[in-house]
């Protein structure tokens, strides 16, 4: 690690998002074990809620509930992670607009807000861990890119659009992927389109949102991808459900799995909802 | 106001109750102004060329004239290369009308909607969007530009401007209709099919006139 | 026109399976897209100019009386008549004294959403005037008998097809014969129009920006028909609304930058043409009567409240070609006159919230409609705003708002919320089990949950929550570090 790395250390409290605690815990312990590569000591304090579907449904009430927890319970760390564009934001950007009439919950949601971070921003903006030319995961393949799992296939990216709108991710997840794996992202048309997801958007309107979800997998098809990749479980959930469901074989990871992972037979399964091979 | 003065001292009301401001209130001050446009190319370098290619980037077509002597000659030559040649009578700018003409005749008069070719004068162009610039008058009629098949627009290259911006300093007085023109007329309302002719001209030829004079 | 906006979940529903209405709408997205991107491209300093139309909006709304003062002092000096009005009703009782007075028959109409708003058309028919739309798109709507379904491209929804069967059934009595190909389409309406713009005795334009300083109406046309509307029948008639006023013609640069950008993804619109009062002296063409109607109809409230920013809006249409729930079911779902985020934020103000309570919802939050927005309103807060007030005014649905109870009383209590989501997890991974025997990542049915399951698997989840799993993993390896 370069001298510019090393200046960046402390406690990290992990922002496990309530999806990856309930559907996909690799996704959160690939991030764990990217941070703990780079030297930090990680802790994951008890947590549920963000309150970002509240603060998405206009209840504002509940949301400033669940703010307040959550910076009860993250303000000691020196670092807020997250392996989602969207929930990071809510932290960033949003919990700012909830505290209006309550300085002292907006003076800590602000020191909160600079302390968070996108698990791929943090990594390459903070860390800056590529400048460094040092891997994100030592122990896998150590004789160079093309060892690397997964080198050979062939991957696109969504990208979710709370992350590339509110935090500007678009460049970072790619540019991990590539200097970690060496894994060139074959782009699809639409990757910046939204994907229908919405969070409670996609059960209250089903059926516009399976036509989103349908348009996106038509520009996925188009670039005959083996595995899709993106930031965010809610997009990549529904993505990958609709995919399963209409019979399509394309895999659908985090990316913070692939870069997490030492060799292709350390998957735990073959994505999500893939069909389980352990 | 016969109409509506009701109405407009209640929406007055409404909005003053917002503004803050009463009946005699003084003009607010403004903080802005426009940014000089800047683009990949630099328009304001060839203004000629700048105008050009945004004229004929939307199927406008532009021809260059020595002076004025040189127009009539211009126009036929146009109208031979457009299959208009058998038109007789051209609806003209009445600056244009001295000129010599040959065996067309010219008049200055409001467009019908059998009028197949005008001879318009503008006033100025704009190189930045390769358009011109028309002010009506009783030398000038608006419908000129709007009704025949062909409209040939007159210009001086004295009068070619690099902006928009450019052109207020030079209207003493608002005509009673500003005219910006910038190719001929289209739609793509159907299918998102762009078709020329819509309602306006199906041809629009510029002709830049180098040496103007004083006319 | 009639509010149609309670309607929008069936009418959702019914667009999506309308073939060729998701064909017209892949075409005009990717059409609209890709050609705005190439020209604010091409503008090195385009976002300048959104600051520009951001501030420029700002200042006018913050001053608008003085403003609108000055634009009806400049427009009465040059001999041309404002009339304000509260609402639609009243607009169109102003339109049809001019065209009563005017001893009107026929009147044509350029393209003008104020009109639609008010239903002027409606009320002229009524009256027995003949009203014929010009803009293509308007005329072609016209002729179906249905709304625009955009505020730009309002025949964006009708294939070729559908227009040559509609020419066929309107034009064939006339004589002309079947046009099957855009140009003979184009050309017919071309032919048909001309007639009517040269009979008619009153036009009606838009406006879509009045010049304060100098009295000036701005409209922006690509086939001319505002212009022929306006400069051929003895009286013109522009329908507005009072905040397109702007303070002077520097700004009107700026905007014009913006419009066409945004709008068609052109450089500049072929006519942008300002009107400056009625025929003068010695002119030989114009009209000899200019009106300019300034509809107010509830945005005079907005001033001033949380939802102002919407005041901004330049009605490009952009935020509908960048949404993706516009582009799947088009604009007459919407039910009313603005579509699309514009109109999600517009509507529930003008038409009330209760009766169009769906439209802010029906919106994934992705912000691509912020993005492109020339005067920079966010939409996206706008709209989240609305259903901030519609959990306020408590009209948000029972069965919501009962399970979001639910979950923010767990969520607030994290240990038993992890207590819970383990049990939750549990029973998933029994319906996992439904699944094919040795293929248990998904689940295709859930009770409860079809709205997800009827279209999508859901990815099963696996032996635990990551919280749990964390937990013993910390704990085993402190044991063998001991």
């Amino acid at each position: 690690m370069n001298s510019e790395a090393k200046a960046v250390s402390g406690n990290i409290g992990l922002f496990v998002t309530c999806l990856a605690d309930l559907f996909r815990p690799s996704v959160a312990f690939s991030a764990a074990k990217l941070l703990e590569n780079q030297g930090f000591s990680v802790t994951v304090p008890i947590q549920s809620c963000c309150g970002q579907p509240a603060y998405n449904s206009g209840d504002e009430r509940k949301t400033r509930g669940l703010a307040k927890q959550f910076i009860e319970q993250f303000e000691e760390f020196d670092y807020v992670v997250a392996p989602s564009g969207s929930c990071s934001s809510m932290v960033k950007i949003h919990y700012f607009d909830l505290f209006g009439s309550e300085p002292d919950w907006q003076k800590r949601s602000q020191q909160l807000a600079n302390r968070t971070f996108e698990l791929s921003e943090f990594l390459l903006d903070v860390l800056k861990v590529s400048l460094s030319g040092v891997d994100l995961n030592p122990s896998n393949g150590s004789e160079g890119l093309s060892d690397k799992p997964f080198v050979d296939s062939k991957i696109t990216y969504h990208d979710s659009c709370s992350g590339l709108r509110e935090l500007g991710i678009r460049s970072q997840p790619r540019e991990l992927l590539k200097q970690s794996c060496g894994v060139e992202i074959k782009e699809m048309s639409n990757s910046e389109i939204c994907c229908g997801f919405g969070g409670t958007f996609c059960v209250k309107f089903p059926e516009i949102s399976t036509r989103m979800v349908d348009n996106k997998i038509d520009g996925i098809v188009e670039t005959k991808a083996d595995i899709l990749l993106g930031g965010d479980l809610g997009c990549l959930m529904n993505i990958a459900g609709r995919l399963k469901r209409t019979g399509s074989k394309t895999r659908v990871y985090h990316y913070a799995e692939l870069l997490a992972l030492e060799t292709e037979g350390d998957l735990v399964d073959d994505g999500i909802a893939g069909e389980k091979n352990v | 106001m016969a109409h509506g003065s009701n109405s407009r001292q209640s929406i007055l009301n409404r909005i003053r109750s917002f503004t803050g401001r009463d009946e005699s209130g003084e003009a607010p001050q403004k903080s802005w102004s426009v940014p000089q446009p800047g683009y990949v190319v630099d328009f304001t370098k060839d203004l000629v060329t700048s105008f050009t290619s945004r004229l004929n980037a939307v199927h406008g077509t532009l021809q260059t004239v020595a002076d004025f002597a040189g127009l009539p000659v211009a126009v036929h030559d146009y109208l031979s290369e457009a299959g208009q040649s058998n038109v007789q009578e051209l609806l003209v700018h009445k600056g244009l009308v001295g000129l010599e003409w040959g065996n067309r005749s010219v008049s200055v008069r409001k467009a019908a909607k059998q009028d197949r070719v005008s001879v318009t004068l503008a006033f100025a162009g704009i190189a930045e969007t390769g358009t011109v610039v028309m002010t009506s008058s009783s030398d000038s009629p608006t419908t000129q530009s709007y009704l025949p098949d062909t409209n040939i627009v007159v210009l001086r290259e004295s009068r070619l401007l690099a902006t928009m911006e450019s052109l207020w300093p030079l209207l003493e007085h608002q005509p009673r209709a500003l005219n910006f023109i910038t190719g001929p007329s289209k739609t793509a309302d159907i299918e998102q099919t762009i078709v020329y002719g819509a309602h306006g001209p199906r041809r629009f030829h510029v002709i830049l006139v180098k040496n103007a004079g004083a006319n | 026109m009639e509010v149609l906006t309670h309607n929008f979940k069936p009418a959702a529903k019914k667009a999506l399976l309308d073939k060729d209405l998701s064909a017209a709408m892949g075409r005009a997205e990717s059409g609209f897209v890709d050609t705005r991107r190439k020209v604010t491209d091409e503008l090195l300093n385009f976002e300048e100019f959104r600051t520009l139309g951001r501030d420029v909006k700002n200042h006018t709304l913050a001053n608008l009386d003085y403003y609108l003062e000055l634009f009806e002092r400049n427009v009465i000096a040059q001999g041309g008549h404002v009339h304000w009005a509260k609402n639609g009703e009243e607009a169109n009782r102003i339109v049809l004294d001019i065209c009563k007075k005017a001893d009107a028959r026929k009147i044509i109409k350029g393209k003008s959403m104020v009109s639609e708003e008010a239903g002027t058309n409606a009320a002229l028919e009524r009256q027995g005037y003949e009203v014929i739309e010009t803009d293509l798109g308007e005329y072609i709507i016209q002729l179906a008998g249905e709304t625009p379904s955009h505020i730009i491209a309002p025949a964006v929804h009708k294939s070729k097809k559908a227009v040559t069967e509609l020419f066929d059934r309107y034009h064939a009595p006339m004589g002309y014969e079947t046009v099957t190909e855009h140009e003979a389409i184009v050309d017919q309406a071309r032919q048909i129009l001309r007639d009517h713009f040269c009979s008619a005795d009153v036009g009606i334009t838009g406006g879509n920006f009045l010049v304060a300083e100098t009295g000036s109406v701005a409209i922006v046309t690509n086939e001319g028909n505002g212009d022929l509307t306006s400069c051929l029948p003895k009286v013109h008639i522009v329908t507005t609304s009072i905040e397109k006023v702007i303070p002077d013609m520097e700004a009107l640069g700026g905007f014009l930058r913006l419009l066409a950008r945004s709008a068609t993804g052109q450089i500049t619109s072929v006519y942008t043409t300002l009107f400056n009062g009625p025929k003068r002296d010695k002119d030989i063409d114009g009209p000899e009567e200019f009106h300019v109607v300034l509809l107010d109809n509830g945005r005079s409230e907005i001033l001033g409240s949380e939802y102002q920013d919407i005041l901004r809006c330049i009605r490009c249409g952009a935020c509908l070609n960048h949404c993706p729930v516009y582009t799947s079911i088009g604009g007459h779902a919407y039910g009313w006159v603005y579509p699309g985020p514009m109109g999600s934020v517009l509507t529930p103000i003008l038409v009330g919230r209760e009766n169009a309570g769906d439209l802010p919802n029906a919106c994934t939050l992705n912000g691509r409609c912020g993005t492109v927005c020339p005067v920079k309103i966010p939409l996206p807060s706008l709209l989240r705003k609305h259903r901030s007030d519609l959990v306020k005014a408590g009209s948000q649905g029972a069965v919501q708002k009962g399970m979001l109870s639910f979950w923010y009383v767990l969520a607030r209590r994290p240990v038993l919320y992890g207590v819970l989501m383990r049990a939750f997890k549990t029973v998933l991974s029994l319906f996992a089990l439904l699944d094919k025997a040795g293929q248990r990542g998904r689940i295709k049915t859930l009770p409860g949950a079809s709205a997800w399951t009827s279209s999508r698997d859901l990815p099963a989840p696996g032996k635990s929550t990551f919280q749990a799993l964390w937990k013993t993993a910390q704990s085993a390896s402190n044991e063998s570090e001991k």
